[in-house]
């Protein structure tokens, strides 16, 4: 109890999960403990609100990821009666043209799921890189880098998008690059928040008087304790692109030779009184996506704030 | 650097110190000031410093919180830019260095860190965390690896079998074990210690200290030790200086200080430890008033007359210079320093 | 003061307190069946280290358990033959302040950072005198301030929090304490985030309000020294269990636990410069599952391999003279040839 970090608990004889200390900080027993991959996860799972956003989130990268195994159809082929209601043989029904919806909502996963992991990657690296030189340099470089980052962040990407589309044409790259190259900002901020605490603990100091540069110093100190934080803010950037993207679809500038969820609620458009089908589904689709994200956002950084 | 024996009234043993090999460690009225923006006053975190650290020496700092006893440790590591003054490492000036040229000093000059929670990173096993020194320095396979870091494990009393292991399953007192592992993988000649034991637990304390003791005695280091426990200081320093506000107020062998303070501030605070003895209740012990006063503003003169039952208007206008006033190796900062029998423990 | 203030009837009575956290790993016995007695005028000192469960027992003392975590099991804590335990939440917080009031460790988060410390201690007035009028509290607090140390206070209390040294924060917390002349106070570390110096005031202020209120103060502290410094009686908790119980005289000249024994023999001092310290071996054990039978067995030198320790849970019981309590065994063994060597008792004189 010598100081205000304080506690001493268990001998290495046993093996105690940590985290039954942290609920204790009357006993004195709650420290800032670790957190290794493993234990987050354990953490995530144990809140109802983090099964349900993992459930969500898992079942969508699985059916696309296995589209072409799972879709009864090929999406484009005209394979029944246009317009009829679900049924047996199409359980979502068919659209104007006898497509069968169903197989579109399990295509349009895998578009989803290629938006948003090609965005994603783009906007790790983009916010990765701007957060971690802006903090780590600090000084003019932080200044110019933060502007930069503020007149991204406040153009209004869903026109930007809709400009961009309109001029070089709707195709799924171009769409892609734009919400990737507008995303970003939010995570750079976010990550040079954590990169300036991280970079004065004492573990990062005694990296230094190891003699570690720079670049050691943030890719093996910094980055992996930042990490974690940065992903529980990847998924609330991620669930706003898919919105955007299916958005854009539904006005019709989706890119038309790729199926999306947008783009089948844009076909919907015309029939909404008479196939009630043609729009519940791929919607009940784009919102079960967003909810799950924003569900395992939440829980995550639930768990982080507890731990840290 | 043969221009400084002036200066040396620091090193009380080391008159001639600076030409000979012995001499580790060397601190020339170093200066840190923390810039707080324009038109405030900057922290005079320290405020011309100088100190020596022999070979097999052990050198306690102590001062309480504020006094600028770590960012003195932290700015002769080269972790923090001085403002002024100099470094030397084994005759070598080391305050312009940069990193490739600091590598072999870093190897011979390492540091423990208070924390033994915020000290390791939480996101590397203690083995990687022991062995990181070696690969900074690209020196794993030759130091012999796994090997390596097994033998230090058992040399700092902690399970070999333990090296996958994370921080956080580990106890206070073993976390601060694998940071002392760390500091010694490159051999060092030298480790800064900052308050190694002043967050651990009564009991684990004594084992702490008992192991750095061993240390010493075993692979002949050097400490450069940094405490606010005065106790913990007298078992493991053979010489102390007692840092007040930027300066050093008196310095000494171990001996010296703690029988003989000198510096009303030294009596102050030997006065003020608690003695755990019932029957020792009502010693007569003087008492230090106030506060310690903003490093921003230091006050003039003498910067603990603002709290020094002997100040007076000389002690308000003349800053007292360092030195030795009894011609007995014991220099202090005090217009009327005198020694005071210290109250046994 | 300490043989009249024995004699009296005890102000605060903590009977077989015991404290359960239910944690995700089961629940954690943090306060086993603790007792003290503590008189007017008189200071009672806990000593443990982190985890022993002193800070939860005061918490608990006061109803200020974490909750849902944390509950009280069993016991009582009489103040005027009320238990504390058993009063609802109006009559508890009539009770808090008034009567017992409580000293925290850490003073900066316990004060509200945007409000002046003046403010903070007239309301901390008003509290419990509701009638007094706004400028009657302020004066008050004023004089509070001034009876703690403040000099000026009526300028400085216009201050905020961060303005002040911790030093002065922890005396405007102590002057809000005893805004209404408690008959206890609770005093959970006050001095750990000050340095020496300032600690050295600080006990004397509390000594000095002691001495003037006829205050019982429960220090709890894991700074032997200052439990030296300021304790009539000592209770040296351990695991969440007294393991010793005696006047402040007995525990430093001739503990009766090898673990009170232990931490005395490992303090760095002067007869031992240079010699390694006799330190207790292991660490504290984990609540969550701790050691069969004595809690201390593991890291014990008077064990010496005997079964006992390991299949009885030692019973808190009279060693050597009267309210001199001790819970081993082998408790007589301390102060007689190969037990004092085994925990290193021959050291001190």
């Amino acid at each position: 109890m010598s100081a205000p970090t304080g506690p001493e608990p268990p001998s290495l004889d046993r093996d105690v999960d940590a985290s039954a200390r942290t609920e204790l900080p009357a006993v004195g027993l709650g420290a800032a403990v670790g957190t290794s991959r493993r234990r987050i996860v354990r953490r995530l799972v144990r809140r109802p609100a983090g099964v349900v956003g993992i459930v969500l989130t898992g079942t969508v990268v699985a059916v696309g990821l296995l589209a072409p195994v799972l879709a009864p159809f090929d999406p484009f082929a005209v394979v029944g009666p246009s317009l009829s209601p679900p049924s047996g043989a199409h359980p979502m029904g068919t659209d104007a043209l006898g497509r069968d919806l169903l197989s579109g909502v399990i295509f349009g996963a895998r578009t989803s799921l290629v938006v948003a992991g090609l965005v994603g990657v783009l906007v790790l690296v983009l916010g990765v890189v701007v957060g971690t030189i802006s903090s780590y340099l600090g000084g003019w470089t932080d200044d110019l880098l933060m502007r930069m980052t503020e007149l991204f962040q406040v153009l209004p990407r869903f026109f930007l998008a809709i400009v961009i589309v309109a001029v070089f044409g709707s195709t799924l790259p171009l769409l892609i690059l734009v919400l990737g190259l507008t995303s970003w900002p939010l995570l750079a901020r976010v990550i040079r928040a954590e990169v300036l605490i991280l970079k004065q603990r004492e573990f990062v100091d005694a990296a230094r008087v190891a003699g570690a540069s720079g670049l050691r110093l943030v890719v093996r100190e910094i980055l992996p304790n930042a990490l974690p934080a940065v992903s529980a803010f990847l998924g609330l950037v991620l669930a706003q692109v898919l919105l955007i993207e299916a958005s854009l679809g539904f006005i019709g500038l989706g890119d038309p030779n790729v199926v999306s969820w947008g783009y089948l609620a844009s076909q919907a458009q015309r029939f909404l009184r008479v196939a009630w089908w043609m729009s519940v589904f791929p919607g009940l689709a784009i919102a079960a996506t967003v909810l799950g994200l924003n569900l395992v956002s939440d829980a995550l950084s639930d768990v982080l704030g507890r731990s840290r | 650097m043969t221009t400084t024996e002036a200066r040396e009234a620091v090193a009380a043993h080391s008159e001639a110190s600076s030409s000979e090999p012995t001499e580790l460690l060397r601190v020339e009225d170093l200066v840190t000031w923390f810039s707080r923006g324009r038109g405030i006053p900057p922290v005079r975190a320290v405020d011309g410093v100088s100190l020596s650290l022999h070979k097999g020496e052990a050198l306690g700092l102590v001062g309480e919180s504020g006094c600028g006893k770590t960012t003195l440790a932290r700015t002769a590591v080269r972790l923090i830019e001085p403002t002024a003054g100099r470094i030397w490492f084994k005759g070598q000036d080391i305050t312009e260095h940069g990193r490739r040229q600091l590598a072999p000093v870093r190897r011979s000059l390492q540091m423990v860190f208070q924390d033994p929670y915020a000290s390791l990173n939480p996101r590397m096993t203690a083995g990687e965390i022991v062995a990181q020194p070696l690969r900074i320095h690209h020196r794993y396979r030759h130091a012999g690896g796994r090997a390596k870091v097994a033998e230090l494990f058992e040399l700092v009393g902690l399970d070999p079998d333990h090296l996958g292991r994370f921080p956080h399953e580990f106890s206070g007192g073993q976390r601060q074990r694998i940071g002392i592992a760390r500091a010694l993988v490159l051999d060092p000649e030298v480790i800064v210690f900052d308050e190694p034991v002043s967050s651990l637990d009564v009991s684990i304390r004594a084992q702490i200290i008992n192991l750095l003791a061993d240390l010493r005695d075993e692979l002949g280091l050097a400490y450069l030790f940094i405490a606010h426990d005065l106790s913990v200081v007298r078992h493991i320093a053979d010489r102390v200086a007692v840092m007040y506000l930027g300066v050093i107020v008196e310095t000494g062998e171990r001996r010296a200080i703690y029988q003989q303070p000198m510096h009303p501030y030294t009596q102050a605070l030997l006065a003020a430890v608690p003695i755990p003895d019932p029957s020792r209740r009502d010693r007569a012990r003087p008492l230090a008033a106030g506060e310690l006063p903003t490093a921003a503003r230091p006050p003039s003169g003498c910067r603990f007359r603002t709290r020094c039952w002997k100040a007076d208007d000389r002690c308000a206008c003349e800053p007292p210079e360092l030195m030795d006033r009894f011609d007995h190796g014991h220099p202090s900062a005090c217009h009327y320093a005198a020694p005071r029998e210290a109250v046994e423990r | 003061m300490s043989t009249t203030a024995e004699s009296r009837q005890p102000v605060m009575s903590i009977r077989n307190l015991s404290v359960c956290f239910d944690t995700a790993h089961g629940p954690v016995h943090a306060v086993d069946d603790v007792s003290l007695d503590v008189g007017p005028g008189q200071t009672v000192g806990v000593v443990g280290e982190s985890g022993c469960g002193k800070t939860t027992m005061a918490l608990a003392t006061l109803g200020l358990l974490p909750q849902p975590a944390g509950r009280v099991t069993a016991g009582e804590v009489l103040v005027d033959g009320r238990d504390l335990l058993t009063l609802g939440r109006r009559e508890l917080c009539r009770v808090r302040g008034a009567e017992v009031a409580m000293v925290f460790q850490d003073p900066m988060s316990a004060l509200h950072p945007a409000q002046s410390i003046l403010a903070q201690v007239t309301e901390a007035v008003r509290t419990h005198a509701l009638d007094l009028s706004a400028s009657a509290a302020r004066e008050r607090a004023v004089d509070l301030l001034e009876l703690v140390g403040v000099a000026d206070a009526r300028a400085r209390g216009r201050a905020y929090p961060h303005e002040w040294s911790g030093g002065m924060r922890q005396r405007a917390m102590i002057a809000m304490a005893v805004a209404h002349r408690p008959r206890v106070l609770i005093a959970d570390e006050p001095t750990t985030a000050l340095d020496v110096t300032v600690q050295a005031q600080v006990l004397e202020l509390l000594q000095t309000l002691q001495d003037e209120h006829d205050l019982a103060i429960v220090l709890i502290s894991h700074d032997l020294g200052v439990i030296a410094e300021m304790a009539d009686r000592v209770v040296v908790m351990y695991a969440g269990q007294v393991v010793e119980s005696s006047t402040a005289t007995d525990v430093f000249a001739r503990p009766r636990h090898p673990y009170t024994a232990g931490l005395l023999a490992s303090l760095p001092r002067l007869e031992l410069e240079g010699q390694p310290l006799p330190a207790i071996p292991g660490s504290p054990p984990n609540l969550v599952d701790p050691p069969a039978g004595c809690a201390f067995h593991p890291r014990c030198g008077l064990r010496q391999g005997r079964r006992r320790c390991v299949a009885e849970v030692p019973v808190l019981r009279e060693i050597g003279g009267v309210g001199q309590c001790a819970a081993c065994h082998y408790a007589e063994e301390l102060h007689s040839g190969t037990g004092a060597t085994a925990v290193g008792v021959g050291v001190r004189p």
